[in-house]
Order: C-alpha cells, then sequence, then structure tokens
C-alpha cells in the first residue's frame, strides 16, 4: 500500500540536482572556492540610449552604443625601493585605450598614456613634475582577409612575446626583462602587414616597418631607431602552446644592426611557462649583445600564483653582463587586477632593471 | 523499514533519473544558407576571433552564452580544448589589442533566434532545441 509519506519521497529525490552525462562541471571544479571565474561578458552598466545601448564591463571597457566606439584602459601604483636608493610611491602610467571599427574589416586604435601622474620618494620629494604625454599606439588597420590585414601607424614592434602584451595588467612582474627591453625599438611607425595562415589559422605571420618618426615615445624606450625592417612568425596550438621567431633590422644613428629572436610560451589552468632570447648583431664597430629570460608562473590556488624569472643579458661593450633572478609572488582577486609583490637580484649594477624590491597593483578597465 | 528501504533505492538511483534536456548533445549551428562546414580546430579559431571571415568573406559573428553557464563551459572545454577561466588571461591580451570576446546570449532560444537571423553568425545549443531554421555542423558530447 503506497501512502503518502512514500510519495513525498519518491518527489523529493525526483527534484534532487542532476548533471548531464559526462557533463562538465562548472568553470571553479576542483578549485578553491574563492578562484576568480571568468569575466568577459559581465556587464556592470547597461543604460539604453538614443544610439544603442552604453555597457561598461570591467576589465573590457565602455561600448558607446552601436557606434563602433569602446573606451577602456588600464592603470597602476607601484612601490619600488631599489638597492641603496630610496623607496619611491607612484601612480604610474593611465593608459587610455580607444577602439573603433565601424565596420568588420576596419579598425582604429589608439593607447594613450600619460605617465609618471605622481611619484614621491620617503623623503616627500617628486610630485607631478615627471607627468608626461605618451603615444603608445596610434594606427588604422583595414583586413582583407583572414591571412592579410593591413594596418598603417604607430605599433609595438612585434619582437618576442613580452613587447606586445607589456602592459602592467597581463604580465607577472612589475619588473620587465631586458631582453624585451634594451635589444630594439619597442615601438614602430610604419607600415605592417600581417594575419593568420594556413587552414586553422594556426601561423600568425607580421612583415613590417618604419619610415616615421615615432610620435610621443614613451620613456621607457630605450632605443629609437630611425628606420626598422622587420618580419615574424608564431606557431601556436590549440592547446595554449606557441613558438615564435623574429627578425629587424634597425639603423640606430648612422648604423644598421641586425636583430633575431626565438620565444616560446605555454599557459594551462595552473602553470604558465615563457621565455624569449634575443641577439643583436650590428654592422659597425659596436660590440653584439644578447640576452633570454625564463619564467614560471604557477598557481598555488585562491588566485595566488608564484613567478620565478631568471634572465642573463649580455650587454654592449664596456656595459659588463648581467644575471637576474625574480622571485615573484602574484595575487588576481579578478581576471583583469593584478597585485604584485617581488625582489630582482642582479649581480651586478644596471640603471634599467635595478636590483631591489617592488610591489605593484594594477588594472584593467 | 520499507520507506528506508525505498529511500535508499531512490538516492541510489536518483543520479539515473534525469530532466528531457540533461544528457543532451551540444551542437554547433549557424545559418541554414551556411555552406561552410569547419572543423573542430576552425571552430575554435573562430570562437577565439583567429578567424574572421567565411569562405564567402563575410564576416563570422561567433555568439557564446553567458559566462558561467554549463553549455558554455562544455563548449569551451570540448572545442577550444580550455575553461573560460583559463581563457580570461588571454582575453586580457586581445582587449590590448582593442579586441573584444564574442558576443553572449543568454538562453539557447536567443541564439537559435539570432543564428536563424544573421548569416554570419555561428553558436551552439542544446541538441534538442536544433530544427530547421539553423543547420548544424558539428555534434559534441
Amino acid at each position: 500500500m503506497i501512502h503518502l509519506l512514500d510519495l513525498i519521497l519518491v518527489f523529493s529525490l525526483l527534484l534532487l540536482p542532476n548533471s548531464r552525462a559526462g557533463a562538465m562541471q562548472g568553470p571553479d571544479a576542483g578549485q578553491p572556492a574563492t578562484e576568480s571565474t571568468a569575466v568577459g561578458d559581465k556587464t556592470l552598466v547597461d543604460l539604453p540610449s538614443a544610439i544603442g545601448a552604453i555597457q561598461y564591463e570591467p576589465g573590457r571597457g565602455l561600448r558607446v552604443g552601436n557606434t563602433g566606439l569602446t573606451l577602456g584602459g588600464y592603470t597602476g601604483v607601484g612601490i619600488e625601493r631599489p638597492e641603496g636608493g630610496p623607496a619611491t610611491a607612484a601612480l604610474d602610467d593611465l593608459s587610455l585605450f580607444v577602439t573603433y571599427r565601424p565596420v568588420a574589416r576596419l579598425h582604429l586604435f589608439s593607447e594613450l598614456e600619460e605617465e609618471d601622474l605622481l611619484r614621491v620618494d620617503d623623503h616627500g620629494r617628486g610630485g607631478t613634475n615627471a607627468q608626461k604625454f605618451a603615444v603608445e599606439r596610434l594606427y588604422g588597420a583595414f583586413t582583407v582577409s583572414d591571412g592579410l590585414e593591413l594596418r598603417f601607424g604607430q605599433f609595438l614592434t612585434p619582437v618576442g612575446r613580452w613587447n606586445v602584451i607589456h602592459a602592467q595588467p597581463l604580465v607577472w612582474t612589475t619588473s620587465r626583462p631586458l631582453t624585451t627591453l634594451v635589444g630594439f625599438d619597442t615601438h614602430t611607425t610604419g607600415v605592417v602587414v600581417q594575419g593568420a595562415l594556413l587552414d586553422d589559422s594556426s601561423l600568425a605571420y607580421a612583415v613590417y616597418s618604419q619610415f616615421l618618426n615615432t610620435v610621443a615615445p614613451p620613456h621607457e624606450e630605450v632605443v629609437s631607431a630611425k628606420h626598422t625592417a622587420g618580419a615574424r612568425a608564431e606557431y601556436s596550438w590549440l592547446s595554449g602552446a606557441s613558438i615564435g621567431a623574429s627578425y629587424l633590422a634597425q639603423r640606430l644613428s648612422n648604423e644598421w644592426e641586425h636583430v633575431a629572436g626565438i620565444d616560446a610560451a605555454w599557459r594551462a589552468s595552473r602553470i604558465e611557462l615563457s621565455s624569449e632570447a634575443i641577439v643583436g648583431v650590428p654592422n659597425g664597430p659596436r660590440s653584439r649583445q644578447w640576452g633570454g629570460y625564463v619564467q614560471c608562473a604557477w598557481s598555488i590556488g585562491g588566485g595566488l600564483w608564484t613567478v620565478l624569472r631568471y634572465e642573463h643579458f649580455d650587454q654592449r661593450a664596456p656595459q659588463r653582463e648581467i644575471n637576474l633572478v625574480v622571485p615573484a609572488l602574484a595575487y588576481r582577486p579578478t581576471p583583469y587586477t593584478i597585485f604584485k609583490l617581488e625582489y630582482v637580484f642582479a649581480d651586478h649594477r644596471n640603471d634599467t632593471s635595478p636590483a631591489g624590491f617592488l610591489t605593484s597593483f594594477s588594472l584593467l578597465f | 523499514m520499507r520507506r528506508t528501504i525505498l529511500f535508499l533505492s531512490l538516492l541510489l538511483a536518483a543520479p539515473a533519473i534525469r530532466t528531457a534536456d540533461a544528457g543532451d548533445a551540444l551542437v554547433v549551428i549557424v545559418h541554414p544558407s551556411r555552406k561552410d562546414m569547419p572543423r573542430r580546430a576552425e571552430i575554435a579559431r573562430i570562437f577565439l576571433l583567429q578567424r574572421r571571415f567565411w569562405s564567402s568573406g563575410e564576416a563570422i559573428v561567433p555568439v557564446n552564452r553567458e559566462s558561467g553557464s554549463e553549455d558554455r563551459e562544455t563548449f569551451s572545454r570540448l572545442v577550444i580544448g580550455r575553461s573560460s577561466t583559463d581563457l580570461a588571461a588571454y582575453w586580457n591580451e586581445q582587449y590590448f589589442q582593442g579586441v573584444f570576446p564574442p558576443l553572449t546570449l543568454s538562453s539557447d532560444a536567443s541564439v537559435k533566434r539570432y543564428v536563424a537571423s544573421e548569416a554570419g553568425a555561428i553558436g551552439y545549443i542544446d541538441e534538442a532545441q536544433a530544427d530547421d531554421t539553423v543547420r548544424v555542423i558539428l555534434k559534441l558530447r
């Protein structure tokens, strides 16, 4: 005889949460509950207007209706204490991205930067005197096909990986490898032809040339080339691995120099490996310089990552070769914010990447 | 005692008792007029915005389900081979280049409606939701 309680038991169990056969669990399966989840479509502001919805998404910018215009950027604050020097707190660069895509094949982009907004040392010296406006990037691009895009303007020189993604919210350390900064002009003002080849678009290429002066270069630009011609190829796997090779010929003063580089990266859920190496061989009497780094970042849970980088840089004579080791901690409470804490150990003095303590917070907005 | 046995029996059987759409495959859909048949790896590149045009030259419009949805995570793992969490760094780098993630819609019905009306669109829905207003090009389990 079936009782009411039996029916209640049956229906209660029928309503238990069930899962798709073989289905994936949620995005944080197997990870601590505090692990950050992916964003990219979490709109914070959504206001109707005559030109379409005005939407803001953290880390993805402000979409101005249906105009094709998006505003975004990044900023950061940091403290550094080089060995033997005063501690300095800084409100670093404020970068504004202006993206305009009126149609699928046309892309206009600029990154405008206000550098060194505020810098104060531990004696209270400093202020806003060092503020400088810079144009990081300013270009227009027309896409003919997946394999062919023409870009004209000022853009980041496609040598290696770090230079084209060097923004503080995108990299694991506040300090930057010398290999990615000292060997070549980090900005190119001219034209680039680029695209993705092969049936699955796994091979990306770029061929570029500089024949114009850089517009308002950023302060961290160490090398300034008068003319440049170069190329890059990168093969990527869907698993997150990629390898690349770069070459450029740059004219510094009245002398040409050839720079070649290779790079590799692999990114998985809880670990990221990256490495780059370059060599610069001048035509004239100046000496060769070369360098490379290997970096590993691994997740220890809760959005916390440990990072370790080793770099060797054989600078142009009479400067000495230098070895740098950077252990760091990085904390990502969300995918578009990052706190960093690191110490740069160096066996010789170097002004571009001095030994000492650094910490920073940066975010994409 | 009888109730206890009944309760335990049903508790053990509960994981096998599913609602109508649980256990359905996901299918990748395009507009009915679209003749392209991209392979799984090409579909992955499409949703990573590394491939942007159909063979006809028309712009591809990939449509994702909303972040955190089961379908989105299933698609991301089965086609791209990474979770949406793992792709966050990739989309940060793309944002730095002025490239934004694909459009997202919050239900199978809205994805189907959009793909049925937009010739360049490609999306994914539960197999049970597919009908002749869209063309299925890949089935995922």
